[in-house]
């Protein structure tokens, strides 16, 4: 960061990996408060159903007149109190902000990887926010089908918010996307020289299982979202099975599709993203017992492959959510299996923490007792899953209260007393100053208490059998009535929770008017000064550069898209109905098909020969040949969008046929890729126009880019046009 | 204290002889919809087997990646 630089450019559009850290601090804090105001009116009604909540009839008569809650808004809180916490507010905190600020100087590095990619990834970030948050103001209000988005319901809803909805989740997966690429291409590549990765901190190890998570997880959500988006825009049936009643009304729409597909889409993703949320906390966590007890982790390699155990495990437990769902007593037991089997890391890293403890002196400020609050909370959440992850006992306890205790209980103590351990301990690190204990130890008093006092009356209710999502808090059902007077004890606490939030904004605000303080870092790192520069040259030791991991971790990505398109139309084709499939070639053509393959074979060769020239130095005739690639490419997106417009025009929409309605989803994105790649071929050509000699790792990344279009365009040719 | 190679077989071998003792408990088929002839179970069973079988391709073409990165960095710094 330059003091030369104008305030904008210093402050605002930054690429210093400190700055972005902030931002996304900042913004994730801003995101958070908001999504806990969410949550005050919602329990509001819930302790008190439809009694008016006084001064809150400035929140419209479409929402809440003369300050009484309607249903419809009930529902747009919830999912939006869902969404924002977790896409907007924890994993951008524990993530962006903390992964950000933190791993180049741990590492001993200058920034990230790539500074400008991680810009681009927050203001991505900012903007899916945004959209969200606006979504309130749109006709019919914000997605009211819960975070889950479930279809039938967050498809056939006429909200304009649940469209916005799938928006962001598509920008929040570019995202995650490049924030992922450029934590892992860090820890690999920005070490220190000498840093083996058996030296770094635990927490460098979180944040990069946590960024390969999101790395291969959130893809086919992305696939998932640009389904919705078609059911709700074009009319197709993705999620929409035949002969659907809504509201006593046939839906007039082709059918054919299925709402469990959505929940495997889903889920795939909202899994591993749990391990996303805990695996930083534990990293913060263990940060921070290892400085206030004054000695090294216990069983720190443990820990490390207990994290990548987490990690391995954790694609392999989604179908745990949807036992309900007629999966069968086989893939039931196999989920239930694995889910059981992934506790035991966890277990092994929780047993780590607080055996870290014995033997140590330890110092209980302000950092350390949300530390060591963890650890129970975590255990707590923890062990309430374990109930839900056995097939039997999970049909008592499904879509009950319980499972929002569960899930909170992790992620609202367990993630968030981590987060404030971690802001804590390094806020000094960031400001030079460090928060006040007295107001620190008075945030931490209250909040353990009151986030008790929310969470746990709600196990009890979920034993009782009291479904979530219940607009009047179960007023209205008979086996709820037990437990009814567990809501407005949950208000309080969530009240006094907000209330215990006082001293630590006041503590932030006193801080910070404070002058800085001359003295460094409080924590032990290894290294100020970055010894790995930023060049497109391989790393000396690894021989690898920085572009090539990128690309290749890119690809890595795309590819679990494409694996996710491709499971869908499995699960669609094999699902259909006896008949209800169309046969090879009869709303395909086979002689365009075949042609177009041969153009793409033709233009990725001449993308790997331009590569292998400007390799050799043949920087002239590499670029003819790069050219040529890109019109060739050119050529075969022509004819495919020919294509698209004659079936168009027959009337072969994607709302006439789900065996359609994939066509177009999978080569529309495949085409999408194409043009990606002509336009990275164009940056190629005109970057390199003047140059004699240039540097081949884009070339070769071009070559890589386009040998993946190509397989894909292959796997497609047989699904679309062979079988 | 380290524990002895006997110690962790003998626990091994208790945690073994545990995991036979138990047996399954799973949810009736009634209620987890036993219908294997239906064709939308098969299609959402081979979708889950693709998409298992996929990721863990990719996940360990990137674990041997990332091996082979680390073996050629400590030849590097051994030379």
């Amino acid at each position: 960061m330059s003091p030369q630089q104008g305030f904008w450019r210093r402050a605002v559009f930054s690429t210093d990996h400190k700055v972005i850290g902030v931002q996304y601090g900042v913004t994730a804090l801003g995101f958070l408060a908001l999504g806990f105001a969410l949550m005050l009116l919602m329990r509001w009604q819930l302790a008190f159903p439809q009694q008016a909540l006084p001064g809150a009839g400035v929140l419209g008569t479409s929402r809440m007149p003369q300050g009484v809650m309607l249903p419809d808004f009930y529902n747009q809180l919830g999912a939006m109190h869902g969404t924002i916490m977790v896409f907007l507010a924890v994993v951008p905190l524990l993530v962006g902000a903390f992964g950000n600020y933190l791993l180049p100087i741990l590492l001993g590095a200058d920034d990230m990887a790539f500074p400008r990619l991680n810009a681009w990834s927050y203001w991505t970030y900012l903007l899916a926010g945004l959209i969200m948050v606006v979504s309130f103001f749109a006709p019919g209000g914000a997605a009211q089908g819960g975070w889950t988005a479930y279809p039938p319901l967050a498809n056939t809803l006429p909200v304009a918010g649940q469209v916005l909805w799938l928006l962001g989740m598509a920008l929040l997966f570019l995202s995650s996307l490049l924030g992922a690429i450029n934590i892992l291409t860090t820890l690999v590549q920005l070490r220190k020289p000498g840093l083996g990765f058996f030296d770094l901190p635990f927490f460098c190890w979180s944040q990069g299982v946590a960024a390969f998570l999101l790395l291969l997880a959130f893809p086919p959500l992305a696939a998932a979202a640009l389904f919705q988006l078609m059911d709700r825009l074009v009319g197709s049936s993705f999620f929409l099975p035949s002969g659907l009643i809504v509201s006593g009304k046939a839906l007039t729409v082709s059918g054919g599709g299925s709402p469990i597909l959505w929940q495997h889409l889903f889920w795939f993703l909202a899994h591993p993203e749990v391990y996303v949320l805990i695996l930083p906390a534990l990293g913060i966590v263990a940060e921070v017992i290892r400085v206030y007890t004054g000695k090294p982790l216990w069983g720190y390699r443990t820990m490390v492959w207990a994290a990548l155990g987490l990690g391995g495990l954790s694609f392999l437990v989604w179908a745990h959510h949807m036992f309900l769902t007629g999966m069968g007593t086989a893939m039931s037991t196999f989920f239930q299996v694995t889910t059981m089997v992934i506790s035991i890391p966890s277990v092994v890293i929780l047993t780590a923490l607080v055996l870290s403890l014995w033997g140590g002196s330890i110092r209980f400020k302000t950092p350390m007792l949300f530390a060591v609050a963890f650890l129970p909370m975590f255990g707590l959440g923890g062990l309430t899953g374990l109930p839900l992850g056995f097939s039997t006992t999970d049909i008592h306890l499904h879509d009950t209260y319980y499972v929002v205790g569960h899930f909170h209980l992790i992620v609202a103590p367990g993630t968030l007393f981590a987060i404030f351990a971690g802001l804590y301990h390094w806020f000094p690190r960031v400001t030079g100053r460090a928060l006040g204990e007295r107001l620190g130890k008075l945030h931490f008093w209250p909040s353990l208490l009151f986030m008790n006092g929310i969470f746990l009356p709600m196990l009890v209710q979920g034993l009782a059998g009291v479904s979530r999502r219940l607009y009047d808090g179960g007023a209205t059902y008979r086996h709820a009535q037990s437990t009814l007077e567990l809501n407005p004890l949950m208000l309080y606490s969530a009240v006094g929770l907000a209330v215990a939030q006082v001293p630590f904004l006041v503590n932030l605000v006193l801080t910070l008017r404070q002058p800085r303080a001359t003295e460094g870092p409080t924590t032990a790192e290894h290294g100020v000064h970055g010894d790995i520069p930023h060049t497109g040259a391989p790393r000396p030791d690894t021989g690898v550069s920085n572009t090539q991991l990128g690309m290749g971790l890119f690809l890595g990505s795309e590819a679990m898209l494409f694996a996710a398109l491709v499971a869908s139309y499995l699960l669609l084709r094999l699902g259909a109905e006896p008949g209800g499939w169309p046969s090879a070639g009869s709303w395909t053509s086979l002689p365009l098909g075949v042609a177009n393959t041969v153009i793409l074979l033709v233009a990725t060769g001449l993308t790997v020969r331009a590569s292998s020239a400007v390799r050799r130095g043949k920087t002239p005739t590499g670029r003819r040949l790069l050219l040529g690639a890109t019109l060739v490419s050119a050529v075969f997106l022509a004819i495919k969008g020919w294509e698209w417009f004659t079936k168009v025009g027959e009337g072969l929409t994607p709302a006439h046929h789900t065996f359609l309605a994939l066509y177009f989803a999978l080569t529309g994105v495949h085409a999408l890729h194409l043009l990606g790649g002509i336009g990275y071929n164009l940056m190629i050509l005109r970057t390199t126009r003047r140059r004699e000699q240039v540097r081949g790792w884009r070339f070769q990344a071009a070559a890589w880019y386009s040998v993946f279009v190509d397989g894909v365009w292959w796997v497609l040719f047989g699904l679309f046009y062979l079988v | 204290m380290r524990p002895s190679p006997h110690s962790t077989l003998i626990l091994l071998a208790i945690l073994a002889l545990c995991a036979l003792g138990t047996f399954p408990v799973d949810a009736c088929p009634v209620c987890y919809g036993e219908q294997n002839d239906a064709p939308i179970f098969q299609g959402a069973e081979a979708a889950i087997l693709f998409l298992l079988g996929f990721t863990y391709t990719l996940i360990s073409g990137g674990a041997v990646g990332f091996l082979l990165l680390r073996r050629r960095q400590r030849r590097a710094l051994g030379a």
